[in-house]
């Protein structure tokens, strides 16, 4: 087990031979087993109880105590679904569905989770998911035009717009945080910040909170057009694992973005330095794995809640209003937040 | 041995059936306002895990509500053939169920009754019914599925 | 016409990008759009999914039962296709109403008022995909449903109204629960202008989308809030009184946020129109309930034996989507021999075709659920 940690530490260069190999492989059933899927269910579970509570309704609770089980009822439900309806374009769909769910599997490689789980991390990780969210947001659209009707088409487009547009400001955005922490490494930017929310990236400078901002906005930018609820829905000839596998995807991406944020601006998955270093001396690094898990997670499913809310309680504003505000708003205000952090920086320096 | 355990396989995949009831809503005349009621936040129906759904194709239960005139009814099986099985049917009210007021001697607009149609699971009466009896066909109906042998 | 654009049928029942199911035009319809990208250049509508001869039933009925027809001509406001052709037959009866019998038929008539300009308000949060405030206004629209089933014993339709009056009289107690239902509305109405009308993100939705000109009003002849949104006052609770409403005082709102607006008449003004039209139906109803005399209910001894002369009259009143007409011939048989309604949402329905020219397909339910068009009415 220490090998492997030490291996896990290790693991800048991802090479081919078989161990690794089998290594990065484990590392991404662990996160999906332990992390993504539960991380999902909860999430679905506490979103419809706290949707149903904004709405002075109950919520689900037939389906075990308080509806803890009515997704698992979905769920089960979607896989007895009869597939033998698909006929005719369904090849060029199932083209670019593979892709998708190829991508949700392998996107794992480069999620922050931890500083024993960074799988990837290089100069430029910081970067990567969001490769991993143009690709996703590619592979919808192209899904959806495949699909050959007008409602679904305009559904893949605005996806793919609300994904462009929102990520702009969001890459300057983080560009303002990675300048503050000194590096696009997951390593170096999470040593940079504390424990305590004082020393969190996002409320050490102004510049830096206002790149925080931008950060949140243009993720809601970004992930508030839920393809399944309204608006021109991608997903309207989907059903059954399909359909489970698209929803997973759209949580995947809210999910990505909001475990950048945390590790970006909200003082990522640090513990007390006395703890860790405890922890590590003593060779117990199960146990900080999940302590830093724990509190990643916990930071995230908050940042999640608070977007999904402002979602669900505000009416969706049309696609060209969306974009406007992204292109005229938020993406100023990036600039000026890079700029200002450079100065901010440069100045302590010369001081 | 091995049938007891196929048999709580059966269980639970019917349990599953029962508490995840999408449905989609064939809207026409005047019952549509109940269901919105029977929605709306007294009477809650999303508690038995009924979503309501914006393509039949995602959909486990269709909901039939008013009168289905001889115009629309090919839109009708058009809807029922594309839902997915396992499939159910529920007609609310007496337009739905019987023709109602609008029924053969007086019009040959309307169908009389939606099982000319398509097969249904459960009829709901009134006109039009209150939310309580919706959601009531909807507990009858949940308990078909529990009892039903197929699978 | 150009020959480039894109023809996208919404049907009947499928096709809708937000599902047909909300109840954005109260039935089922059918548009044929013809688009430039984004952007409606034309479109036309196909109605008559729910024809269900209505007029035919009518005919075939005895007089009593001509009554729940009426009543399922607009099941949302049943009051007034049962007022309606209670006026046009106690016209040709030349009946005098008792005073406390049309108090009586006002104070129903405003509740379904406001009951339709709730779910108009439902419907609306819908397609701007705000379901928590669509579920806020359903909570206070079960109250008044509520005091419809405590006079009448039924939600929807009602049957309560009868010729000469109506069936029962009112029971101790009801004229307090509706007063308390008013004070409550107009708490409310508070809260929906802090969810709906001050709500940035609404008001980006629905300022300046789907304008409807005074011309068009008058040229395709929409009545009601629409038509009182485009500045065009006309309300037959003034120009022609009924049911005692020339002892009421009220006022009709008509475009007083936007005479002269380059806006006036979009989704947004027929929104806050009928915000201003539940205040009034407040008004109205506190009058209303005042003055209630003491006396009989209605002017027959019993519902069932009922003698309808041989004549002809035309009656009007002010529904709460325009105007509705009803003309009734009889011809002293025991069935009517021709009752024939226009519904106001004709009009409405008319003139969509002309309100969706060169607006965006994301507008396009938003500008369908402002118009607040019953299917229903239209194809009887």
């Amino acid at each position: 087990m220490n090998e492997l940690l030490d291996v896990w530490e290790k693991t800048l260069r991802i090479s081919f031979s078989p161990p690794r190999g089998v290594l990065v492989v484990i590392v991404i059933l662990f996160v999906y087993l332990l992390v993504l899927f539960p991380f999902a269910y909860l999430f679905a579970y506490f979103d419809r109880k706290l949707t149903a509570d904004l709405q002075a309704r109950v919520g689900p609770n037939r389906a075990g105590f308080r509806g803890v089980l009515q997704v698992f009822a979905d769920l089960v439900k979607l896989f007895q679904k009869d597939p033998a309806f698909f006929s005719s374009g369904f090849e060029k769909e199932n083209i670019w569905f593979h892709i998708y769910i190829m991508l949700l599997f392998t996107g794992v490689v480069f999620l922050p989770l931890g500083s024993l789980t960074l799988l990837i991390n290089t100069d430029m990780s910081a970067l990567l998911p969001f490769c991993a969210a143009f690709v996703l947001a590619f592979c919808t659209l192209l899904f959806s035009l495949s699909q050959g009707e007008v409602q679904s088409s305009f559904g893949g487009l605005r996806v793919a717009v609300h994904v462009l547009s929102g990520a702009f400001p969001a890459l300057v955005a983080l560009q303002a945080a990675c300048l503050y922490a000194g590096s696009f490494r997951w390593s170096v930017i999470s040593e940079s910040q504390g424990v305590f929310p004082q020393s969190w990236a996002a409320f050490t400078s102004p510049f830096l909170f206002i790149s925080f901002c931008v950060f949140i906005v243009g993720g809601l930018v970004m992930w508030s057009l839920s393809p399944e609820e309204g608006g021109f829905s991608v997903s309207s000839k989907l059903s059954g694992k399909k359909f489970f596998i698209f929803r997973l995807g759209r949580f995947y991406g809210l999910f990505l973005w909001s475990v950048i944020a945390v590790v970006l601006y909200l003082g990522a998955w640090n513990m007390p330095a006395s703890l860790y270093d405890g922890l590590k001396n003593s060779q117990e690094y199960l146990l900080i794995l999940f302590i830093e898990l724990g509190v990643l997670l916990a930071k995230t499913l908050f940042l999640m809640f608070v977007v999904t809310g402002i979602v669900r309680v505000n009416p969706k504003i049309r696609v060209d209003q969306a974009t406007d505000l992204s292109w005229k708003i938020l993406s100023p205000l990036s600039l000026v937040s890079l700029i200002g952090t450079v100065l901010w920086s440069g100045w302590s320096y010369i001081r | 041995m091995r049938e007891a355990r196929f048999r709580a396989v059966e269980k639970v995949l019917k349990w599953a059936r029962k508490n995840s009831l999408w449905y989609f809503n064939f809207s026409t005349g005047c019952c549509p306002d109940e269901l919105l009621d029977t929605v709306g936040c007294r009477y809650d129906l999303e508690r038995f895990g009924c979503i309501q759904k914006q393509d039949p194709r995602q959909a486990d239960l269709l909901i039939v509500s008013g009168a289905i005139t001889q115009k629309s009814a090919p839109y009708l099986k058009e809807v029922y053939e594309v839902m997915l099985n396992p499939k159910y049917v529920m007609a609310i009210g007496s337009c739905a169920s019987t023709g109602g007021a609008y029924c053969p001697p007086y019009s040959d607009a309307v169908i009389p009754g939606v099982q000319n149609l398509i097969p249904v699971d459960i009829f709901v009466v009134g006109c039009p019914p209150r939310p309580e009896a919706i959601m009531h066909g909807i507990i009858k109906l949940q308990e078909k599925i529990s009892e039903s042998n197929e699978i | 016409m150009r020959s480039d654009l894109t023809k996208w049928t919404i049907g009947p029942f499928l096709g809708f990008p937000q599902g047909f199911s909300h109840g954005i035009t109260q039935g089922p319809i059918k548009l044929e759009l013809f688009i430039d990208g984004e952007v409606i250049v034309h479109g036309t509508v196909e109605t008559g999914y729910l024809y269900r001869k209505l007029e035919k039933a009518i005919r075939l009925h005895p007089w009593v039962s001509t009554l729940s027809y009426a009543g399922r001509l607009d099941p949302e406001n049943a009051v007034f296709g049962e007022l309606v052709l209670c006026l046009a037959v106690e016209k040709i009866g030349k009946t005098e109403v008792p005073l406390r019998a049309q108090r009586i038929r006002v104070v129903l008539s405003e509740l379904a008022r406001i009951s339709n300009h709730l779910s108009f308000f439902v419907s609306v949060a819908r397609t701007v995909d705000s379901e928590i405030m669509a579920q806020y206004v359903l909570r206070d629209r079960e109250k008044i449903l509520d005091l419809f089933e405590l006079l009448t014993g039924s939600r929807f339709s009602l049957g309560f109204l009868c010729y000469g009056g109506v069936r029962k009289d009112i029971t101790d107690g009801f004229i307090e629960r509706v007063l308390e239902v008013c004070e409550l509305i107009q708490k409310r109405i508070k809260e929906y202008n802090d969810i709906y009308t001050f709500n940035a993100a609404f008001i980006k939705r629905s300022k300046k989308v789907g304008k409807l000109s005074k011309e068009i009003i008058i040229n395709y002849g929409v009545t009601g809030p629409n038509a009182r949104a485009s500045g065009v006052s006309y309300d037959v609770r003034k120009e022609q009184p009924y049911c005692g409403y020339e002892k009421i005082d009220f006022k009709v709102p008509t475009g007083i946020f936007g005479q002269g607006d380059p806006s006036c008449g979009d989704v947004y003004h027929r929104f806050l129109l009928r915000v201003f039209e539940i205040e009034q139906s407040i008004e109205i109803l506190k009058q209303a309930t005042e003055q209630i005399p003491v006396g009989r209910f209605n002017v027959n001894e019993s519902v069932q034996s009922l003698n309808v002369p041989s004549g002809e009259a035309n009656a009007r009143v002010e529904s709460s989507r325009g105007v509705l007409e009803c003309h009734v011939v009889s011809d002293g048989r025991a069935q009517p021999n021709s009752v024939q309604f226009w519904p106001p949402s004709v009009a409405s329905a008319a003139v969509i075709s002309k309100v969706i020219e060169g607006i965006k397909i994301e507008d396009l339910l938003v500008v369908l659920a402002s118009l607040n068009i019953s299917v229903s009415e239209i194809d009887q």
